[in-house]
């Protein structure tokens, strides 16, 4: 706990990532995986160096830019549905996942010799990637669930990897798995319009 | 100039420049021919080190080239990697008219080809994962058409296909600890775990295939073997890199019974589903689960006698699934339905289509005098002098392959009163032809290939 005033923040990431996870407007996931970043820049600058930090925020703000604003699919739903008992179980699914992390976050942290607040975040959003991608069969979804997932993942690999061109790599990939899925997106309803 | 510019950024900005001609798709067509046929050959001739004269012009070729803080190494011992990768490429272009696909496919094929030669070139090669799914990504453009909404399939593929992402690189994080500390079993064992499913992932290892059959279903057939032609090569080759750079992991004594276990579960596996299987797209799925599965064994064999084989064995994999690929891709652009099914009394309409279609499947399975025989000869042959129950179970899976054919034979030659009328067309037939002839003829005389790519054959990176 030497880092106690990042847990606010790490608060406001959980109840983004709910957002995210339940939400069916692309505004609000757009919100809420904004403040996502926000929090997770937040926590990221005081560990890492300041551009560092900014390159993950943009790329992943970039990302999501990109993806939102991809023409709206019809339906847009998971495979349980858009009513309240699909949201129910996505919350759910997502609160196991949390408790699961909590109790494994101290060991992972000595493990990796990372400060439990990064991996606190990191495992946080990668539980939310993989269950977005796990009961998403809707592109943007499923493209939503990558980059949480690859940002997720990003915060541990920058604390243990600071090549330039590796960072940067996984930059382009966060950002061409916006672009794919926004052209997926667009292609598969270009000829519905015409 | 080095040889990373030439085999990697080239190839990139040609399919860059490409993608604005679109419009134009006999230009795109000559051009990516060209630019590929170009590369395969200088990577078949042209030593990596060597200065290339031209005139009074002369170029050192230069085998690294140094990318912020890190590089891209391409030596002579990865020209037949290049030769295998820009000939693949060459070939499938040479068939895009044939097989009826939009001129898109060259450029990306150019540029998935040259971001998997850079997966294989950069160092540390522990960072090949990032470009394999920067590669992935360009598949999934590819593998789209117009005005349709993605399948199950291609979904699963991208999804499956990027979780190994974290689990590669996370291997090579520790491995890159665990060199310095080789006493760490705990790290060991942590980084082999990632490093399994990881590849497990890639090569659509048991429990990890089901992708393999929905995204073949979901995909154009001659897409799907081109993907499947490139895709597993690339990572069996990364992991050969892997297997050969780490002492530790080389040395273990679980390493060749986990792999040889794999090897003949997938096999096994893949000849039975092969066997009860209507859909033909989806035998040719479980076809590339068949051939890696045999790659597996030989890389479990851990000779240099095996190695070079399962290099030379590539050569027919590439051919089979590309002329598999071909066939299905003729059927599909007359309108038929690609099931066992629908294929009944097909031989009066596309005798063709047929041969080239058994041609590939038995070379698959390795029938005698077929493309796969040699390799797959030997390789029970090197699998036999660790005892004979693997054998049986190999055996197995390929009776279960002989099944699937026989069946598609017997539903093709199925007597009916419908005359004789070939739906095919000249191109159809001499492209089919030619993709027989090679199959055929590396079956009878598999020195052919040591001809051509001997050279190549013995600067193997083999198992240090």
């Amino acid at each position: 706990m030497s880092h106690w005033y990042n847990y606010p923040f790490i608060l406001i990431l959980t109840a983004g990532l709910f957002l995210l996870l339940v939400s069916d407007s692309r505004k609000m996931i757009l919100i809420a995986f904004g403040s996502v970043l926000l929090m997770a820049f937040v926590v990221n600058i005081q560990f890492w160096p300041f551009t560092f930090s900014l390159s993950k925020l943009v790329t992943g703000t970039m990302a999501i830019v990109i993806l939102h604003f991809s023409p709206v699919m019809t339906p847009s739903q998971s495979v349980l549905g858009t009513g309240k008992t699909g949201k129910v179980f996505r919350a759910t699914a997502l609160v196991f996942g949390f408790v699961l992390i909590g109790f494994s976050v101290s060991t992972v942290s000595t493990f990796l010799s990372i400060n439990p607040e990064q991996i606190l975040l990191s495992l946080f959003m990668m539980a939310c990637g993989f269950i977005q991608l796990g009961i998403s069969q809707n592109p943007y979804r499923v493209f939503l669930g990558l980059i949480t997932l690859f940002q997720g993942f990003e915060i541990i690999y920058g604390s243990l990897e600071s090549s330039l061109l590796i960072n940067g790599m996984l930059a382009a990939v966060d950002l061409l798995i916006a672009f794919v899925g926004s052209y997926l997106i667009t292609n598969s309803l270009k000829d519905e319009e015409e | 100039m080095s040889a990373p510019v030439i085999w990697i950024i080239f190839p990139l900005v040609v399919s860059a420049i490409l993608i604005g001609f679109l419009e134009r798709p006999r230009i795109v067509m000559y051009a990516g021919l060209l630019t590929s046929a170009l590369l395969a050959i200088f990577a078949l001739f042209q030593p990596i080190g060597n200065v290339l004269k031209l005139g009074p012009v002369s170029i050192d070729i230069l085998s690294e080239l140094p990318f912020f803080g890190r590089a891209f190494l391409l030596e002579n011992s990865d020209r037949f990697t290049l030769c295998l990768i820009f000939f693949t490429l060459t070939f499938f272009i040479g068939g895009v008219k044939v097989a009826n696909l939009p001129s898109k496919f060259i450029p990306l094929g150019m540029a998935i080809a040259s971001v998997m030669t850079a997966a294989l070139s950069v160092q540390p090669f522990l960072y090949s994962a990032v470009f394999v799914e920067l590669a992935i990504l360009l598949m999934i453009p590819l593998v789209t058409t117009k005005g349709t909404m993605p399948e199950k399939g291609v979904i699963r593929f991208l999804i499956y296909l990027s979780m190994a992402m974290p689990f590669i690189l996370l291997a090579g994080w520790i491995l890159s600890g665990a060199q310095a500390n080789l006493s760490d079993e705990t790290w060991r064992s942590l980084a082999a775990l990632f490093l399994s499913i990881g590849f497990a992932q890639w090569l659509a290892v048991f429990p990890f295939h089901a992708w393999v059959s929905q995204f073949s279903q979901s995909v154009h057939p001659y897409i799907s073997s081109f993907i499947f032609s490139l895709l597993p090569v690339v990572t069996l080759l990364i992991m050969l890199d892997y297997v050969s750079s780490l002492v530790w992991l080389r040395e273990a004594g679980y390493l060749s019974p986990i792999i040889r276990t794999i090897g003949i579960i997938m096999i096994v596996t893949s000849g039975i589903w092969a066997a009860v299987e209507e859909e033909l797209k989806r035998i040719m799925a479980f076809s590339v689960l068949y051939e890696t599965g045999f790659a597996l064994l030989l890389i479990s064999i851990q000779s240099d006698v095996s190695i070079s084989l399962l290099y030379q064995s590539f050569v027919s994999r590439v051919l089979g699934l590309s002329l598999l690929g071909l066939s299905l891709s003729v059927m599909m652009k007359h309108g038929e339905s690609l099931t066992t099914n629908a294929y009944k009394s097909t031989i009066k309409r596309y005798p063709f289509v047929l041969i080239g279609m058994l041609t590939s499947l038995f070379g698959i399975i390795g029938l005698p005098l077929f493309a796969g025989f040699p390799y797959k000869f030997a390789s029970l042959r090197l699998m036999g002098e660790n005892g004979a129950g693997s054998i049986i179970w190999i055996i197995m899976g390929m009776i279960g392959f002989m099944i699937s054919a026989i069946r598609i034979f017997s539903s093709a030659t199925f007597p009916s009163a419908e005359k004789w009328e070939m739906h095919e067309s000249v191109i159809e037939i001499i492209f089919l032809c030619a993709g027989c002839l090679i199959l055929i003829l590396i079956g009878w005389f598999p020195q052919i290939i040591n001809i051509f790519i001997g050279s190549l054959i013995t600067n193997l990176p083999v198992l240090q």
